[in-house]
């Protein structure tokens, strides 16, 4: 079944997805630069977000991949990693 | 007269959906390109037992009708859709089956005797439903806190794609052994993590 979600309302939820993932791994590359120990767990998170961005993007809201909970868990989760960051 | 100075190439892309292909041109024609009379591509779907199954030939100029291969000559392509092709005059099916594919573009200008004409290979893994699948997994798996567990799936997860990667590397470079090796790991993770097939 095609997302209720139109194309526009969906690639808004994708870029800010995307927003999320480059401040992530902008945040884990600097802790790296300063060889922080802890920089990994960035990385890791950085990679998650990396992972949610490659499943939802390019994606036409008429395929019938996605449910709608899908799309609204993912950007949950995206929007979690980055909420639980410590910068 | 032949073509003088023809290096023929092209470019093909897979739809998401596994229902038709975009091929477009990027041969150097020297000017020759306008002396075209015939043209037609040929698909070779070669599967897991190296079994090489060849499609009927699909025209890109069509007696007078040249429309495709205007099409095929610009940067936009041409679309073939499984729906327009056959196999010894049989429909195909409603989608492309994933694996290896050679999409061989023959060209003529009227002069070649049938079998001599110019043609280009271009080996491309066509992975439409692999790819689906892939997409399904972060909304599957993942879960926040990240536990060792979650660290674990996150890595496979993003392998998934390095290896869907590599699947298409290798049969750009023509290597079936090492494409097999990678989508029988690919088939495995799937497996493992239970992904239902998109179709």
């Amino acid at each position: 079944m095609a997302l209720t979600l139109d194309q526009t309302q969906y690639d808004d939820i994708v870029l800010g997805i995307a927003d999320h993932q480059v401040r992530m791994a902008t945040i884990a590359a600097a802790m790296r630069r300063q060889g922080d120990p802890d920089a990994w767990r960035r990385e890791e998170e950085a990679m998650m977000l990396m992972n949610i961005l490659d499943a939802l993007k390019h994606y036409d809201v008429d395929g019938d991949i996605f449910t709608d909970a899908e799309i609204w868990y993912q950007h949950e989760l995206a929007t979690i990693i980055v909420e639980n960051c410590p910068i | 007269m032949a073509y003088t100075d023809l290096t023929l190439e092209t470019h093909v892309q897979e739809a998401q959906d596994g229902e038709s292909f975009r091929v477009w041109d990027e041969s150097v024609w020297s000017g020759e390109e306008g002396n075209t009379t015939g043209a037609w591509i040929v698909l070779f779907f070669i599967n897991d037992d190296e079994k090489t199954i060849q499609y009927d030939n699909y025209l890109l100029i069509d007696g007078a009708d040249e429309s495709k291969w205007d099409e095929y000559l610009t940067r936009d392509g041409h679309i073939v859709s499984i729906d327009d092709l056959l196999i010894l005059g049989e429909a195909v099916g409603d989608k492309f089956e994933d694996g290896y594919y050679v999409i061989r573009v023959v060209v003529t200008d009227g002069t070649y005797a049938a079998g001599a004409e110019p043609y280009f290979d271009n080996s491309q893994a066509f992975l439409a439903k692999n790819r689906c699948m892939k997409r399904k997994m972060p909304a599957k798996l993942l879960t926040w806190p990240m536990t060792d567990e979650m660290y674990r799936i996150n890595r496979d997860i993003f392998m998934q794609g390095l290896y869907l990667e590599s699947a298409e590397n290798a049969v750009d470079l023509g290597k079936k052994t090492q494409f097999r090796s990678f989508m029988a790991l690919i088939k495995a993770m799937y497996n493992y993590y239970v992904i239902e097939e998109c179709w």
